[in-house]
């Protein structure tokens, strides 16, 4: 007797989905509240938040869950600010980056041959210069602050999405159905709309949710590098790069940053892995 | 396959040339005096004049541009004010370390990658297969930067076995090749390891077995080409991520090259060496995909016109 | 009582003895080819023995808890596959693959492998084998990849060989021409031979026994002239009424109404009996068995013949 094993069963499905969507949730929630939860304004050099030596407190310290960094400021309240700002910087950024990308990737795919070799021409120098050196060279040129943040790590993932976009739209143009529908009279913006989108935009969904996790890994390597926001602003990336050298003496400013950005680019490559699962299961 | 590469070259040269306008926009999208930028807060009145004449700040746009053009077609990337040296000489120096640091880890995270997808593949049940998926989901999701600290912390700090940074010695080499080779490692293992278990139920890998060819032999010798041939373009993406990665694995090793230019140059806010920098970074990665392109080629008969 | 869902083969009993031609037969999705794959060992991912055997000279080389193939595939038991196109690595010439099994089991030499398979080649009707060695698999036709996978498969000289539809890919011409050099070569080497297959007419010519297979199970079996001439299982009947004949007329063309069941599935003991003409109660309560081990035989409750 011969018989067939159970279907191999294969990455996080969509329990892993949905623990990634309340992670998320989870740290959009502590972003909406930091003001309310933070015990201390996170840009105030406490002067009782240094040690007699001049040294930041370590965790566990008097008034400071997470001690102080070196220059007294709450960590905790740092890390709830710092991470508001990394999150949303990330989220802005590939928000604004997916509708750049699904613009330019439909429009390449629907338009004539030659304005859409051109668009995808473009993309592919965004994709051909490497990423970090991108957005360090957009930040440096546009001034240190979140909105040239947020402009570098858009102007970094557009070209991405604009190709998977693309990928998939000429996929979808080959299909009969969008053939039936200029049979049956649909004007060409409608069969966009109406029949093409609907299957691009998971695949696109999906890719914006891995990258936000990538965003937010950029902005903490463009802060180690010292590029992206402007002290005394906190974000993980600022916090890393300014206490870097404090990591044997004191780990805790370099290890509790890191779990938060490792908490939230896990939560969102789980969300974009459960999201591209069915999608490609699809094909 | 000459007229192949011709083109394929051909094309190189006009992203190339794309990249470098993309670098032109960038610095004459910089608010204020660009020359003031290029030249440097503590520039003199003379100096920032001669720089102002040599880009030609006065001229309309249609002068410039192919002014500009013409000055990086020669090789010159303008003048780093923060390295007080022409750009094309801190390249010259800083490009051949990173590229070193660069190739190391390629080959390391090849090294690690593709014997670790054989042994999960080869392993039977699952758990070998939800360790890498996991061990590849977390390295991901930290910096390799800190994956360096992790690393040096560890083994330089604490057992004292690798030194602390630097580039002295090949030993100096061993933390930072390892911190940027295992993440990428892991994540093409799992890309592998997918492609590998595709190419385990097609009919060749059958027939091979059916022949008698030991099973780890048909892997390596058909199954592993031809699950590796799909990752070639992959492979050159992570030349790119490496190449990036370096950067900042560098200055957390203290090591030579163009990272500790760019942490410089951007703190600095030298913006004709951090253009220059990322004209090299679009020229090598230009230039891997070319020769990822050509590989497969190479490998692939069906490919071969 | 329905068969377990689940299950791709069960209820098959087939001996093969030396120099002998037994064909498989079956519409597509009967589990011949499993069956093909499950005697060389090779029935890949997500599929296992969960009972039954396959005895080599008295010896169980697969069951349940082991298999013993590896050893004697390759050397004593060949197979050739399905699909000539997608059976050869793609990046590798065909010529070295074709003479691979002779460096691995006969420890030949590169260049002795390569003469020897160049001859296996000759034999089997190769044109130019030197030229058609050192194409790529996607260089070759379907009618070549075909003759080099049956000679990658003979050319350690195997005892028993199982062909799975080893022409079916091909044209109608060039399946003829393969056909008839790969059988003189089994014949002439007395190689044992089990040719899965739903071509009929191919059997009537070279098989000296055929069982004819439905939804996992042996429904009919016996020698060729017995089984084909007067068939005793209405699938059997069935399934010969619905082939072409070259001789006969061409009013008894049939079809066969209704889809065999998917494998695996679950469905009624004969699982025939939703098609049958000659169905009743007794079909969707008991399961039909063949009356092993007589040589002659249907798993039938209204067989159209009794025992010979």
């Amino acid at each position: 007797m011969i018989a067939a094993g159970p279907p191999p069963p294969s990455r996080p499905g969509r329990w892993g989905l949905r623990a990634g969507a309340l992670i998320l949730l989870l740290l959009g929630l502590l972003s909406v509240l930091a003001p309310v939860l933070s015990p201390y304004d996170p840009t105030f050099e406490s002067p009782a938040g240094l040690s007699a030596l001049g040294e930041p407190l370590d965790p566990g310290a008097a008034g400071h869950l997470l001690g102080t960094d070196p220059k007294g400021r709450d960590l905790l309240s740092r890390i709830l600010h710092g991470g508001r700002v990394t999150f949303l910087a990330a989220l802005v950024a590939v928000a604004a980056a997916t509708v750049a990308g699904l613009t330019i990737g439909m429009l390449a795919a629907f338009s004539a041959p030659r304005l859409g070799g051109l668009l995808m021409r473009a993309a592919d120098i965004g994709l051909a210069i490497p990423g970090l050196l991108l957005a360090a060279a957009i930040t440096a040129v546009l001034g240190r602050g979140v909105t040239s943040l947020i402009v570098g790590l858009a102007g970094v993932f557009w070209a991405p999405l604009a190709r998977v976009t693309y990928g998939q739209a000429v996929v979808i143009r080959q299909r009969p159905f969008i053939e039936a529908a200029r049979v049956v009279g649909a004007g060409p913006l409608f069969t966009i709309v109406r029949h093409v989108l609907p299957h691009v935009f998971p695949v696109v969904v999906a890719y914006a949710a891995l990258s936000v996790g990538w965003a937010a890994l950029f902005e903490s390597s463009l802060g180690f590098l010292g590029a992206g926001v402007q002290e005394p602003t906190p974000s993980i990336g600022a916090m890393l790069g300014c206490c870097l050298i404090f990591y044997r003496s004191h780990p805790g400013l370099i290890l509790f940053p890191t779990l938060y950005l490792g908490v939230l680019v896990a939560a969102a490559n789980l969300v974009g892995e459960g999201l591209r699962r069915p999608t490609e299961e699809g094909r | 396959m000459t007229r192949y590469l011709a083109g394929r070259l051909g094309s190189m040269v006009i992203t190339l040339w794309l990249i470098a306008t993309a670098g032109f926009i960038l610095v004459e999208l910089i608010p204020g005096d660009p020359a003031r930028s290029l030249a440097g807060p503590s520039a003199s009145a003379t100096s920032l004049e001669s720089i102002r004449q040599a880009y030609g700040f006065d001229d309309p746009l249609v002068v410039r541009y192919p002014a500009a053009m013409a000055r990086l077609a020669t090789g010159d990337l303008g003048y780093s004010f923060s390295r007080s040296e022409p750009v094309a000489q801190v390249l010259a120096r800083s490009l051949p370390p990173t590229l070193l640091l660069t190739a190391l880890a390629f080959a390391a995270e090849l090294a690690i990658g593709i014997p670790l997808a054989l042994w999960v593949v080869s392993r039977p049940g699952r758990r070998a297969d939800r360790l890498l998926v996991a061990a590849a989901g977390a390295s991901s999701a930290v910096p390799a930067f800190l994956v360096g600290l992790i690393l040096i912390y560890l083994f330089a700090f604490q057992l004292g076995w690798f030194p602390l940074g630097g580039a002295a010695s090949a030993r100096a080499y061993v933390l930072p090749v390892l911190s940027l080779a295992v993440p990428f490692g892991l994540v093409l293992a799992r890309l592998l390891r997918t492609t590998l278990l595709e190419e385990e139920d097609q009919a060749y890998v059958a027939f091979a077995l059916a022949r008698g060819e030991p099973p780890w032999s048909v892997r390596i010798r058909h199954q592993l080409p031809n699950a590796l041939l799909p990752l070639f373009s992959v492979l050159a993406l992570d030349f790119a991520g490496l190449f990036s990665s370096v950067a900042v694995v560098e200055v957390a090793f203290s090591m030579p090259g163009l990272g500790v230019d760019l942490f410089n140059a951007l703190r600095r806010l030298d913006t004709a060496l951090i253009v220059g920098i990322g004209l090299v970074g679009g020229a090598l990665v230009a230039l891997v995909n070319l020769v990822a392109d050509v590989a497969v080629i190479l490998v692939d008969p069906r490919a071969r016109r | 009582m329905a068969v377990a869902a689940g299950e791709i083969l069960r209820g098959v009993d087939l001996t093969v003895h030396r120099g002998e031609i037994v064909g498989v037969v079956g519409e597509s999705g009967s589990g011949k080819s499993t069956l093909g794959l499950a005697i060389v060992g090779l029935l890949g991912r997500g599929r296992k023995v969960t009972g039954g055997e396959v005895r080599w000279e008295g010896e169980v080389i697969v069951s349940r808890d082991h298999d013993r193939t590896a050893p004697l595939r390759g050397t004593r038991i060949g197979f050739i596959p399905q699909d000539p196109f997608t059976s050869f690595d793609p990046l590798r010439r065909v010529g070295p693959q074709v003479g691979r099994a002779l460096q691995i089991h006969r420890g030949l030499e590169r260049s002795e492998a390569r003469e020897a398979m160049l001859q296996w080649l000759a034999a089997l009707g190769v044109p130019d084998p030197e030229e058609a060695a050192h194409r790529f698999p996607h260089q070759l036709s379907g009618g070549m990849l075909q003759r080099a996978a049956i000679a990658a498969t003979l050319c350690t000289e195997p005892d028993l060989v199982v062909a799975d539809e080893p022409t079916t890919a091909l044209d109608v011409l060039v399946r003829v021409q393969v056909a008839a050099a790969f059988i003189r070569l089994v014949h002439e080497r007395g190689t044992a031979l089990v040719i899965v297959t739903h071509d009929l007419g191919m059997l009537g010519r070279v098989a000296d026994r055929v069982a004819a297979m439905y939804a996992g199970r042996t429904v009919e079996h016996g020698p060729t002239t017995v089984v084909l001439d007067e068939p005793r299982h209405p699938y059997l009947d069935a399934l010969l009424a619905s082939t072409v004949s070259m001789t006969g007329d061409a009013e008894r063309l049939r079809v066969i109404a209704g889809q065999p069941p998917p494998l695996p599935g679950s469905f009624d003991p004969c699982a025939f009996a939703p098609r049958c003409p000659r169905a009743d109660q007794l079909c969707r309560e008991e399961v039909p068995r063949y009356p092993w081990p007589a040589p002659v035989g249907a798993a039938c409750h209204h067989p159209l013949r009794g025992e010979p």
